[in-house]
Order: structure tokens, then C-alpha cells, then sequence
């Protein structure tokens, strides 16, 4: 088996998997919409703690919401590939991991491209505009931010300026 | 009417003995629980130390609201009993309505049997580790013991009707998901669980406070420990029972309606 063959492969696999998803379109776009929700409350969690208490310890809402939305997008990307893993439980017991075993390929291969999970795509794009945000209120007082960060922080600085510059002129 | 009660109350009772069985699920989600409850401790606590300004709620009872949260999750109306949403979408529901009882009154029964083995048996333990290890203090009276008990007995209650009104939509959407995932998501938002909803904004606190999901956990958490007086235990069961007559109205309303154009296929 190629490298190739295995990419067309996987390929074919998750062309399926989208093509059932978007049969139920009502279905899929209220998913997403409550995913992006879900996502969205932990935001606002943060968002509220920040105006009450202005700031944390020299961070501000806009800085942690770049860490926050680097993160989950991270996690969403990985959720969406890594869904066929969670469902490997439930295809045990049901009997259908026999007939990936049967399979001429390798059984991870076939659990991994088991499904493309379309509805977090709600996650991705916000994020997208999270960070499109965090970057256009945080360029212009870059320097500034320098001042006030801890000693010691230059790390999460690295980090941060990473974050700041690169991600959201990708997404823009 | 005694035999109809009674019926109700087997229902209840075989529903909790039947939840009560699933012990090493609720182990499982204790032990989740406990991260969470940590890791809000530890967010909270940072906040906390980076101001100096008077806060409305101490650190203790921060923490204990915190493990008061988590302890009472399961309150929550994002969990909803699986099996009345699937007899629905599978058209079992004809044998719920053949029987000589009030659907909706039997509904709530059910879901208020579940939630209520669930948030014991996650409830208790987690209440004791956090006990011993993480600062969750006993209430400071035992007036505010009292209230909390009786404000838990509200949430039960109204998160219940709600849970009903969320199982009626299912008549029409089949999977109710999205209704679900929303009411969920608002329920954690504006009970207090991601934040006590004494760090919101002044404006909002209005509403907040008159949202059903405010007495889901806010308010058994703030009398538990004691930041909310005993003064305003009357205010809060009185919103309590207007908020458990108007989801009862709506969840009956919702179902008579549902029945009225409902077509049982194959039969």
C-alpha cells in the first residue's frame, strides 16, 4: 500500500462522510449553531470575570481569548479527524469492528477515517474571527503590552506574539 | 386519587432504583467532576489574588459555590432522560398515552426520579472528598442547611418541568438535539456553573436573577453558603413556584397541542 493509495483512500472515506451529513441540512446547521454556542459559553465565562475584575494579573481578555481560541482550535481540528476513536466502543459492541477486521487495511486507518465531524466547523470558524479580533485590537498597542507583562513571562510572551501575528493574518 | 398517586409514586421509585444501579458511571463523572471543580477553583482563586478590591463573595464561599456547582451538574437540564425522547422518536409514546395516567404529570415524575438518584449518587461522595481535601466548608447555620435543602427541592422541581417542556418540543423535531443543546448551554451559563452569577455585570443582574436556571444552582449554592440571608428565603421560593406553575402551564399546553395533530404510525 502506497502513501498515495492510503491518502485516496481516506479521501473516499470522508467524501462519504460529508455527503451523509449534509442530507439533513436543517440538522446539520442547528448542530453546528449549537456548537458554536457551546464553545461560546466558556468565552463568555471569561468575558465576565474579565469586567469584573479588569484584568489578570497584567493579562487581558483579548490575550487570553487568543490562547483560548489557538487551543480549542487545536482541539476542535483534532475532535473532527479523531471522531471515529470515540466511537469505538459502541462499533466493539455492536459487532461492526468485525468487519474492519476483515478489511484488507489497517484497522486504525479505518476508525480514523470513519467520519469527518462537519458540525465543528462551528468551532473553526469562530475561532477564525476570535482571532481575526484579538489581532486587529491588539496590534496597535503591541509594545505597550510589553510593559506591563511579569517578569518572567517572556515565554508565554514568545507565545503570544506568535499567536497574535501569525494566526490571525492567516485567517484574514 | 390515592391510587393514581400511588401510581406516580412507583413510577418515581422504580426510576430511582433503576438509576441508582448505574454506580460506577456516576464513580466516573465524579472523578471528571472533581477536575473541573478544581480547575474553576484555581481560575476563580487567580482572579481572586489580582485585585484587592472587595469582592461580593469571599473566598470560601467562592470555593464552596464552586463544589456546590459541580456537585449539583446533574441538576442541570442538559441532561434529559434519554428514554422519553427516544419513545417518542420511536413512537413507543402510544403505550405511554394507553395508560390511565397524565403524560406530562408522569413525564416529570420520571425525569425528576432520575436527576435526583443522579445528583445523589455524584453529590454525596464528590461533597466528601471535597470536604477533606479542597476546602468545601459545612454551611454556616443550620438555618442556611435548612434553606439549601429546601431550595435543592425547588431546583428539582423546576429543572424538571423545564426538562418536560424540552421532552414535548421532541413531538415535533423527532431529535430535539438543537433545542436541547440550547436550553443546556443556557442552563449552564445562567446558573452559575461556569460563573457564580454574583460576578456578572450589575445590569444584568435583573435578569439573571429571575431566569428559572438561576434557582437550578445559584441559589442553593448562595444559601449553602451563606451568602444569600435567610431573609430572602420567601422571595426565592416564591419565584421558584411561579417559575414551576408557568413551565407546568407551558409544558401542558405544548403537549395538548401535540396530541391533538399526533398520528401514530403503524399500529
Amino acid at each position: 500500500m502506497t502513501m498515495r493509495d492510503t491518502l485516496a483512500l481516506i479521501g473516499h472515506y470522508y467524501r462519504a462522510s460529508i455527503r451523509s451529513q449534509i442530507q439533513y441540512k436543517a440538522s446539520l446547521l442547528l448542530l453546528t449553531l449549537a456548537h458554536l454556542l457551546a464553545t461560546g459559553i466558556d468565552l463568555l465565562g471569561l468575558a465576565v470575570l474579565f469586567a469584573h475584575f479588569g484584568q489578570l494579573r497584567g493579562w487581558t481578555l483579548a490575550e487570553v481569548a487568543v490562547f483560548y481560541g489557538v487551543t480549542n482550535a487545536a482541539f476542535s481540528l483534532a475532535d473532527a479527524v479523531g471522531t471515529g476513536f470515540d466511537r469505538f466502543g459502541t462499533l466493539v459492541k455492536s459487532g461492526g469492528f468485525d468487519r474492519l477486521l476483515l478489511r484488507p487495511r489497517s484497522t486504525a486507518l479505518q476508525l480514523a477515517a470513519q467520519e469527518l465531524t462537519l458540525r465543528r466547523a462551528g468551532r473553526h470558524r469562530r475561532h477564525g474571527r476570535r482571532l481575526r479580533l484579538c489581532g486587529a485590537i491588539d496590534h496597535p498597542g503591541h509594545a505597550g503590552l510589553l510593559d506591563h507583562r511579569e517578569p518572567g513571562g517572556d515565554e508565554h510572551h514568545d507565545l503570544w506574539r506568535g499567536a497574535g501575528h501569525a494566526i490571525p493574518r492567516y485567517h484574514l | 386519587v390515592i391510587a393514581t398517586a400511588q401510581a406516580y409514586a412507583a413510577a418515581w421509585g422504580a426510576r430511582f432504583r433503576a438509576s441508582l444501579q448505574y454506580r460506577a458511571a456516576a464513580l466516573a463523572g465524579m472523578a471528571t467532576q472533581l477536575f473541573w471543580g478544581l480547575m474553576r477553583v484555581m481560575v476563580l482563586a487567580a482572579f481572586y489574588r489580582s485585585t484587592t478590591a472587595a469582592q461580593p463573595m469571599s473566598v470560601e464561599q467562592m470555593v464552596g459555590y464552586v463544589w456546590l456547582g459541580q456537585a449539583l451538574l446533574m441538576m442541570q437540564p442538559w441532561y434529559i432522560d434519554r428514554e422519553i425522547l427516544e419513545e417518542v422518536a420511536s413512537g413507543q409514546v402510544a403505550y405511554q398515552l394507553l395508560r390511565p395516567l397524565d403524560l406530562h404529570v408522569h413525564w416529570v415524575c420520571r425525569d425528576m426520579a432520575n436527576r435526583a438518584s443522579a445528583v445523589l449518587l455524584r453529590a454525596v461522595p464528590l461533597c466528601i472528598v471535597a470536604g477533606i481535601f479542597f476546602g468545601l466548608e459545612p454551611p454556616p447555620s443550620v438555618g442556611a442547611a435548612a434553606a439549601f435543602l429546601l431550595t435543592t427541592l425547588l431546583a428539582l422541581i423546576v429543572a424538571s418541568t423545564l426538562a418536560a417542556v424540552v421532552a414535548v418540543t421532541t413531538m415535533w423535531t423527532i431529535s430535539a438535539l438543537g433545542v436541547r443543546q440550547m436550553v443546556g448551554t443556557l442552563a449552564m451559563m445562567f446558573s452559575g456553573v461556569v460563573v457564580p452569577l454574583a460576578f456578572f455585570p450589575a445590569w444584568s443582574q435583573p435578569i439573571v436573577a429571575n431566569l428559572p436556571f438561576a434557582l437550578m444552582m445559584d441559589v442553593p449554592g448562595r444559601f449553602y453558603t451563606g451568602a444569600l440571608p435567610l431573609a430572602a428565603l420567601p422571595l426565592e421560593l416564591a419565584r421558584g413556584a411561579a417559575w414551576v406553575a408557568a413551565l407546568t402551564l407551558l409544558g401542558r399546553g405544548l403537549l395538548a397541542r401535540a396530541q391533538r395533530r399526533l398520528v401514530i404510525q403503524g399500529g
